[in-house]
């Protein structure tokens, strides 16, 4: 196998660690060297989401330069593209401070999707026209949110980012990132339960030929939320390369605490995020928009790359884009040295759950996608959720004996402040 | 490892509600007037809120409603703009209640002046409350004070549309029977999020509130024709009364016992009770649950159920050294000596006690408190 790690890290810690790539025969598996190889995957899973972006910002200016059913398929398939490595890099979100309070600004779900652009109007009866369908920044120059005035005449990616999601406070991110980008290619998926993802016209965005009125505006609210998804994701590139906000705070926790974020993170967004948040509230709730990638009908691949990358930051392995492997010593390795069959059982638990979850994505490249599969009533699709679900349940219970084993204290696994026996208290 | 319900109802609990006329059908429903767009916003990790990001303002208004909330949706004027202006000292030197500014009513004045700013209270170990058996703080009730000892704690008791009354424990104010209907009225008030128990999906809105009510709703087939069905209120309630009370923190011993010994005799645990205990049952929350008159200076003004103004619940005393140094139910004491000194009526004798130790003695029971 070979160890490969991008050349701005060889240049950063060459001076301390000669690459720590670590020797899975034979010797101790260092901590630091973990650390390095889990530094090594975040470089290169955001450089590679930040490239995918660029490639989406280009596919977009093509788009809007000759606007055709060609041209925005092509910006389509480029943000399907972008979802690949970004999902990937899920895996750093819980324990890393910095990504956790950055991700809101690039994933940030639900969306007020109403306060972008039109939207059906399917709400009720009573509703036929309503002034507050006409509530959207595409649409207005001039925006009344519930007394506030912002000023929308030019849709910039400042008055996205500044103006428009702080109005009421934490967590208003709600007309950026991702699944802003997803609404405008994609358009409502009004198809609920069944079959079929968003259907916008092409002509929503031709100056000659405009469907659903003000398309220039439009234009520029989709050029800005991408140029904004870029330079969010430049700024995580930043963070985690040597003397980077998220480097430094890792690499000052010392090595037990910072293998304790590698677990924590794998944990969470298995647990509480991935199970919980994400697949089985959807379930429960028959809900479609509960469907992480709703518009796009992408949120097979969505939950499948985000329990890759869980698997990437154990195995210390990530494939990148271009199809290069970054590697080298990782948790996979110490475990398997010091309890083969804590090893053994971590490694089925994590093949069962890509076995689970590649089940989905076949039926989803079938036609029967997430939201069609937590369908009321959709007993098969209920039967291949549910395995996804008890899988990375099983997984986290594996986590938590890996933590036991490695004696790592404060790791919090999101969703487990709850004492497993409340009445212990009594 | 915490049950699936548990971080279900967690997902729930953090999950940011969109206003209605976004696309989607089963994610929508907050407003038309809110405060938050998540449980979390206020009471972030079921934890205490501040003063500056999980205060709300109660009335009661026959045009306003229950609360001024602080947003609309988008297209729908704000009922006001409210804001809370603290002062550590007053002139006299004393510690001041904040200021409560209220600018620009949208809907014309206001007919009943009361104005009560409340903090997002600590949702720990609020499950354990619920357990609390009745007879426990029947017991502990003597409206009439036929002991003589000053203190006259009463049940809030909350009658249901057939008349039958059952002891209110939730709330400031202990306006809630239960911990899911205590859940439920903040999805109605504080989110705008129609439920089982409130279903009007139109929240807080009156009927003169016409905008309001015909603003858009959130209503769907997912949730059983409301915003939010029973499940989503299980599940909330799942992880609510899941979470665990706040742990202690060791103060040192002696300084612990000896601050013990005065929380006791000072008569502090006249009302905040150290130990209820019934057969197997056996809690340390330091609450009584019962209401008791604290004077003109707590006052709000507002009642609630059979609470008058001057009343409140006894709140639990856990894991006050971990809270932000903002107690009471508006915020306003940034010290446990600020918030002593603010009891008053039925607390009168214990602040008297309490501002009468020593130095030494006011240090260990200070430990005592902060340890809870």
């Amino acid at each position: 196998m070979r160890y490969l790690i991008p050349f701005f890290l060889a240049i950063g810690l060459s001076a301390c660690s000669p690459l720590n790539s670590g020797d899975r025969s034979s010797g101790q598996v260092l901590p630091a060297a973990i650390l390095d190889t889990y530094v090594a995957i975040a470089n290169a899973a955001y450089e590679d989401s930040l490239i995918t972006a660029r490639q989406l910002e280009q596919s977009v200016d093509t788009f809007l330069a000759s606007p055709s059913a060609l041209t925005m398929q092509q910006a389509r398939n480029a943000w399907l593209a972008a979802r690949v490595p970004y999902q990937q890099t899920e895996a750093f979100r819980f324990g890393n401070r910095v990504v956790d309070e950055w991700e809101g600004r690039v994933n940030s779900w639900p969306l007020d999707e109403g306060l972008i652009d039109y939207t059906a109007a399917s709400y009720g009866e009573e509703s036929d026209f309503n002034y507050f369908y006409s509530a959207n920044v595409i649409a207005n120059e001039i925006i009344d949110l519930g007394g506030i005035t912002v000023d929308a005449a030019m849709i910039t990616p400042q008055l996205l980012a500044e103006n428009l999601h702080l109005i009421d406070g934490v967590e208003a991110n709600v007309a950026t990132g991702y699944h802003a980008i997803e609404f405008l290619l994609w358009g409502q998926d009004l198809n609920g339960t069944s079959p079929g993802a968003g259907n916008r016209q092409w002509t929503d965005y031709s100056l000659q030929n405009c469907s659903n009125g003000n398309c220039d505006r439009r234009r520029d609210y989709l050029k800005a939320a991408t140029v904004l998804l870029v330079n969010d994701l430049e700024e995580m590139v930043g963070n985690w390369q040597p003397g980077g906000a998220a480097y430094m705070d890792l690499m000052g926790k010392g090595e037990q605490a910072g293998l304790a974020t590698i677990l924590t993170g794998m944990g969470s967004l298995a647990y509480g995020e991935l199970a919980g948040e994400r697949i089985r509230l959807g379930l429960l709730l028959n809900d479609p928009e509960e469907e992480h990638d709703c518009f796009s009908d992408n949120t097979h691949h969505s939950h499948y790359y985000d329990a890759l990358g869980i698997k990437n930051v154990y195995l210390g392995e990530y494939r990148r884009v271009s199809g290069e492997l970054v590697s080298g010593a990782s948790l996979a390795d110490l475990i398997s040295q010091q309890a083969p069959a804590i090893s053994a059982e971590m490694m089925a638990r994590l093949e069962e759950t890509e076995s689970a979850m590649q089940r989905m994505v076949d039926e989803g490249e079938s036609g029967n996608t997430f939201d069609v599969l937590i369908g009321r009533d959709n007993a098969q699709g209920e039967e291949i959720i549910t395995r996804i679900v008890d899988a990375l349940m099983e997984e986290t219970r594996t986590i938590e004996k890996v933590i036991n084993e490695l004696a790592l204290v404060n790791v919090s696994i999101e969703g487990s402040e709850s004492l497993d026996n409340p009445s212990a208290v009594l | 490892m915490p049950s699936l319900d548990f971080i279900t109802g967690k997902a729930l609990f953090e999950k940011n509600w969109v206003p209605s006329f976004s696309s989607t059908t089963a994610s929508d429903g907050l407003g038309p007037f809110y405060n938050a767009r998540s449980c979390n916003q206020c009471h972030p990790d079921g934890g205490r809120g501040s003063r500056e990001q999980s205060l709300v303002l109660h009335v009661n208004d026959p045009v306003y409603g229950q609360q001024l909330q602080k947003y609309a949706m988008a297209g729908l004027q704000r009922e006001a703009e409210v804001s809370f202006v603290f002062a550590d000292v007053n002139n006299a030197g004393k510690p001041s209640a904040p200021t409560i500014e209220v600018n620009n009513l949208s809907r014309g004045v206001m007919t009943n002046a009361a104005l009560s700013a409340r903090i997002a209270p600590s949702l720990q170990g609020l499950g354990l409350l619920a357990r609390i058996p009745d007879d426990l703080i029947l017991a502990m009730a003597d409206a009439a004070d036929s002991n003589g000892d000053g203190v006259s704690g009463r049940v809030n008791m909350i009658s249901d549309n057939a008349g039958v009354g059952s002891i209110g424990r939730f709330g400031w104010k202990a306006g809630q029977v239960s911990l899911r209907d205590q859940l439920a009225r903040a999805l109605s008030l504080d989110l705008g999020l129609g439920n089982p128990v409130f279903p009007s999906a139109a929240g807080d809105c009156t009927s003169v509130q016409v905008d309001c009510l015909n603003a858009p709703h959130g209503n769907s087939s997912h949730h059983d024709n409301l915003e939010t069905n029973n499940q989503v209120l299980d599940l909330l309630l799942s992880y609510v009364s899941g979470l665990p009370a706040p742990s202690k923190t060791s103060q040192g011993a002696s300084q612990e016992s000896a601050g013990a010994a005065l929380f006791q005799q000072s008569g502090c645990a006249g009302c905040h009770v150290p130990s209820l205990e019934s057969g197997d049952f056996r809690l340390s929350a330091y609450t009584d649950l019962l209401l008791h008159d604290m004077g003109p200076g707590l006052a709000d003004n507002l009642s609630e159920g059979s609470a008058l103004g001057s009343e409140w619940r006894t709140p639990p005393l856990w894991g006050l050294g971990s809270l932000q140094r903002q107690l009471l139910h508006d915020g306003r004491a940034t010290t446990i000596e600020e918030a002593v000194w603010w009891h008053d009526g039925e607390g009168a004798a214990a602040r008297d006690h309490y501002g009468n130790l020593s130095q030494q003695q006011r240090n260990d029971l200070n430990a005592f408190l902060n340890g809870l």
